[in-house]
């Protein structure tokens, strides 16, 4: 294998793969990244345990020869140096030449390069889908509703369905669930599909999400999905994102959000972010940071936070609106401050049941979003 | 008028008791070790309220002569060594000749004895070292002391007597070790008439083992026996998941004496070196035996410390005879103690229906990593091999191996025969050791195979891969099965790494005592070829002017400081021992951490690898690596059988 290769683009493709490259592992070809060059395109390829990515990269791209073949073939790069060698090389354009015993020797201007590469013959290979399920989303929307679920999945593997979020699709209508049983939280979205597709219990793992939208670019440039059994593909402009499917039954999580409240409030969210933040302060190292809420109607609310060997902060905030009952209730202020971080709107609703049941944030301006969270017991 | 006398004989006694007779238990020390030295092959033991109000110790030795007995009592009276050439030479436990005038200074005293030659035995009291009565008496051959009534004319040592409970501990201390010294001898020990042990004096190690710390600790002790020119070893070690938090339960005993030496301990300790966890230590008894000449007890009345002549040899002895005998050993534990079965006594012959050994290939590694799986062969495990001799004394000709093949787009079959591979465990203790690191990246063919081919289920909690094989169901911790493979490797790595320097801009400065500095200034070429170039800095100070590249950052000063440490115990620097350090916490940076979901390939390839480590058991830490569920406990878990 010999090409020439610019090496912006290059650099650029590299950087995409790189996000399932595990440098753990137990199997060291996993550590590389697989280039294959045909006589019509050039590809870069990696995998690990959750996803696996390819991209591809183009001949020429608005007239201009990126990709010059000298010799079709085919390498395993060990993704940790070629990574940063490329980023580092002088010259624009760089040469890649695989010699006898996968020796590869990588030019550009002064510069050269000698690494030892892989069989590329033992790396797996990407598997092929039946592309029956398929549905289109404008890239930054999908950027956005996994970014405002992702973080509530479990992080520990005790339960490893929680570790991910469950994708249904009916309608036209997706709909995206994560939580780690202490909070949940819920986004839904319109996507473009044939009428008659419908899933459910589809469940990404969280880690891979977290990848994706780091490829993801704020585009309105649609993405497409294919959904089989035990893989989901995205395809976004030269980027083929592959993740596993995480096996078992997502628990039924329709019920557990509130439908009627006895307590509602309206926020400046911002203001209320900030609340929290402040009172957050005094948590200490203590994994368990937990805020108190009091309100009465038609006062101002309370938050409060207290730890014994530190101190005490008092915070109040002044609702746009209240309703019902007087509530008293303890979270978790981490929960909410990603809670809140994930809506992005001026006013958020909270509803409360009483202060042993779950409550609800929302936006006010729409009903995409919903967050809830499950409240500390406090004696 | 002279103001300096010479003390008479009963305040010298009371003076020399200050330092022999320390408490009660110092006196059933002496009184047992007398019978001992009397050939007794049956001693019984009863103290009463911690041994402050009585201690009786009675024997079956050969007696004292009725004009001997109140010889016995002058001081350094023995009959234990006649003169000088004895002393280095002593075979018995005591010698000095001080025990009994000490004890019978500060107590009240009886000893009765019969020699078997004599028709009648003889009575005699002594109350604070003075005669009171002496009599003829009618008694079964043997002696018998009891002490009655310790320290009453010493109000200021019985004032500092604990509690009767660490009397009584101490005492039962001394005896479990006595015991662990003699199993040959019976030992009986009551205290207000409650048997707190006893021992069967069938000679049988094992049994007093079980008599002390359990049966279900004996079960799981590992034998032993090596010797050199100079040195006999034996004993037993345990398994390591049986631990302690101290080292008081690895007992050395040199010549029939139970002692106390720190470097033999430590050797005991070398010997499960990265097999036990951190600050835990093992059960071990170790009987040594050897000329009289090579050791030199009379270091303290207690007799409890103990000088070796050819120390270097001795420690190598025991560190690789430790060390060899948990190594043939399956060391995967298992959760119900009672399953473990009784390696050391329980030999049955039973015939062994040899199987056709279905092995899987992995695919050829990449070649950064060396750890090809050629050959690799299922045998059964050497637990097998050890409860079950083999019934087919020749082994068949040929056996077959069936070999999966496995592709990542296709699973193929392939029979492949071959030669049985024989148990290969390198018999050199020396070269062993050494050559373990040189084994451990390119583990291949002669590693010894003990973990069996075990087939990936599936991952518990992201932490834990569940592995079935024939015998049962496997547990491995995936985060230390992978620290264990990149410790071998990075340390096999390490010691082929060349010394390179790295010159110091901004010298290290290191003050030094007079001792080590003297030390230094004699091995400075020895450092300097270990790649640390020192340099005298004034009276007893050095700066460091280059050191070697392996050395972690932020640790150079206390890397050299050991190096200069071994230089002061050892007289040479063992690099592969410090870069060992460092191998530990670079293995356990570089392994899959848990909560990590692992795909069925990967949990194969990190099987196969653990399996040809050169010790698949334990982690550098020294915590396991494998628990193994066998299927018959499984069975027994579910009252499939009962």
């Amino acid at each position: 294998m010999q090409v020439l290769i610019k090496r912006d683009q290059l650099n650029h493709a590299v950087q995409h793969v790189l996000k399932a490259v595990s440098t753990r592992t137990t199997i060291p070809i996993l550590t590389g990244i697989k280039m294959l060059v045909t006589d019509e395109d050039m590809t870069l390829t990696a995998s690990n345990s959750d996803i696996s990515i390819e991209c591809s990269i183009p001949f020429e791209e608005d007239g201009e020869e990126i990709v010059n073949v000298m010799r079709p073939g085919s390498i395993v790069l060990p993704a940790r140096y070629f990574g940063e060698i490329v980023k580092k090389l002088p010259e624009d354009t760089i040469e890649i030449d695989v010699k006898e015993n996968f020796l590869i020797q990588i030019r550009s201007g002064s510069s050269e390069f000698q690494l030892n590469g892989l069989d590329p013959e033992e790396f797996p290979r990407l598997p092929q889908l039946e592309e029956e399920k398929v549905f289109s989303i404008p890239a930054d929307i999908l950027k956005t509703i996994i970014r405002q679920t992702v973080f509530a999945v479990a992080t520990t593997e005790t339960r490893p369905i929680l570790t991910g979020v469950r994708w249904n699709l009916h309608n036209g209508s997706l709909s995206l669930v994560a939580t780690d049983s202490h909070r949940l939280a819920n986004r839904e979205a319109n996507v473009e599909t044939s009428e008659d597709l419908s899933f459910e219990n589809i469940v990404i793992p969280g880690k891979s999400l977290t990848e994706l939208n780091k490829i993801l670019e704020d585009s309105d440039q649609l993405v497409d999905i294919v959904i089989t059994d035990n893989q989901i593909l995205i395809k976004y402009d030269k980027v083929l994102f592959y993740s596993r499917l995480l096996d078992g039954t997502y628990p039924d999580t329709s019920r557990i959000i509130p439908q009627s409240f006895k307590t509602e409030m309206v926020l400046n969210s911002r203001m209320f972010l900030q609340a929290i933040e402040r009172a957050s302060l005094l948590a200490g190292e203590s994994k368990n940071n937990v805020v108190k809420l009091t309100s009465r109607p038609g006062e101002e609310v309370e938050i409060t936070s207290n730890t014994q060997e530190i101190g005490k902060v008092t915070e109040t905030i002044t609702p746009a609106s209240i309703q019902g009952d007087e509530i008293k209730i303890s979270f978790n202020a981490k929960y909410m401050l990603e809670a809140l971080r994930s809506i992005d709107s001026d006013e958020i609703k909270i509803g409360f049941t009483g202060s042993m049941n779950p409550f609800i944030i929302k936006p006010t301006e729409h009903d995409w979003i919903t967050q809830l969270i499950v409240p500390v017991r406090t004696n | 008028m002279g103001k300096i006398k010479i003390l008479d004989d009963r305040l010298a006694n009371m003076i020399a008791a200050g330092e022999v007779v320390e408490r009660p238990s110092s006196v059933v020390k002496e009184l047992v070790e007398n019978a001992i030295d009397a050939s007794a092959d049956k001693i019984e033991i009863v103290i009463e309220e911690g041994g402050l109000s009585s201690i009786k110790v009675s024997d079956n030795g050969h007696g004292i002569e009725r004009d001997e007995c109140r010889l016995a009592f002058e001081r350094h009276a023995t009959s234990k060594i006649q003169k000088e050439r004895d002393l280095f030479h002593i075979q018995t436990l005591g010698f000095r000749g001080e025990a009994l005038p000490s004890i019978a200074a500060v107590s009240r005293l009886e000893l009765k004895s019969k020699t078997r030659e004599s028709d009648s035995g003889t009575r005699i009291l002594i109350e604070g070292g003075k005669l009171k009565e002496e009599q003829e008496i009618g008694m079964p051959d043997g002696t018998e002391v009891i002490v009655r009534d310790l320290f009453y004319n010493t109000p200021a040592r019985l004032k500092y007597m604990k509690t009767i409970h660490t009397e009584v501990g101490h005492v039962s201390d001394l005896i479990n070790r006595l015991a662990l010294s003699h199993p040959d001898i019976a030992f009986i020990l009551k205290h207000n008439d409650k048997i707190l042990l006893k021992t069967m004096g069938d000679g049988s190690l094992l049994h007093v083992i079980a008599a002390i710390y359990g049966t279900s600790t004996a079960k799981m002790m590992v034998p032993l026996e090596n010797d050199s020119i100079d040195f006999t070893l034996k004993g037993y070690v345990a398994r390591p998941e049986i631990t302690r938090a101290n080292r008081t339960y690895v007992t050395t005993i040199v010549n029939g004496r139970y002692i106390r030496n720190y470097p033999l301990i430590q050797a005991v300790i070398r010997g499960y070196h990265t097999l036990l966890p951190i600050n835990r230590y093992p059960v071990s008894v170790l009987h040594l035996d050897m000329d009289p000449v090579l050791m030199d007890v009379n270091v303290h009345p207690s007799k409890l410390e103990i000088r070796f002549s050819k120390e270097q040899e001795l420690l190598e002895l025991v560190e690789g005879t430790v060390r060899r005998a948990l190594e043939k050993q399956t060391l995967i534990p298992e959760p119900s103690k009672q399953s473990a079965a009784g390696r050391t006594s329980i030999k049955t012959e039973k015939p062994v229906q040899t199987d056709l050994e279905l092995t899987r290939k992995t695919r050829p590694e990449s070649a950064s990593f060396n750890f090809q799986v050629k050959g690799t062969k299922d045998r059964p495990t050497p637990k097998e091999i050890e409860t079950f001799q083999k019934w087919v004394q020749p082994e068949p000709e040929t056996e077959t191996t069936g070999m999966i093949k496995e592709d990542s787009q296709s699973n193929e079959w392939n029979a492949d025969f071959k030669n049985p591979v024989p148990d290969q465990h390198p018999e050199n203790g020396e070269e062993q050791t050494e050559n373990k690191m040189d084994q451990a990246g390119m583990a291949g063919e002669n590693s010894p195979d003990r973990l069996p081919v075990l087939d990936p289920l599936a991952q518990l909690h992201g932490t834990y891969i569940l592995a079935q094989h024939e015998d049962g169901l496997y547990i491995i911790d995936q985060h230390a099965a992978q620290e264990r493979i990149y410790y071998e490797y990075f340390l096999n790595r390490l010691k082929q790494d060349t010394i390179e320097s790295q010159n110091l801009l901004v010298p290290i400065h290191l003050e030094v005592t007079a001792a080590e500095s003297q030390v230094i200034q004699e091995n400075l070429d020895l450092l300097s070829q270990v790649g640390v170039h020192l340099e005298p800095f004034g009276s007893n100070a050095y700066v460091v002017r280059a050191l070697p590249r392996w050395i972690p950052e932020g640790e150079e000063e206390a890397v050299v400081r050991e190096m200069i440490q071994m230089l002061v115990e050892n007289k040479k620097i063992n690099v592969v021992q410090l870069r060992e350090e460092a191998a530990i916490s670079m293995s356990c940076k570089a392994a899959i951490k848990a909560n990590r979901y692992l795909t069925r390939p990967e949990m194969e390839a990190l099987l196969d690898k653990l399996r040809e480590s050169s010790n698949p058991f334990t982690c550098p830490h020294g915590r396991p690596i494998t628990i193994h569920f066998s299927s018959y406990e499984i069975q027994k878990m579910f009252k499939r059988v009962m």
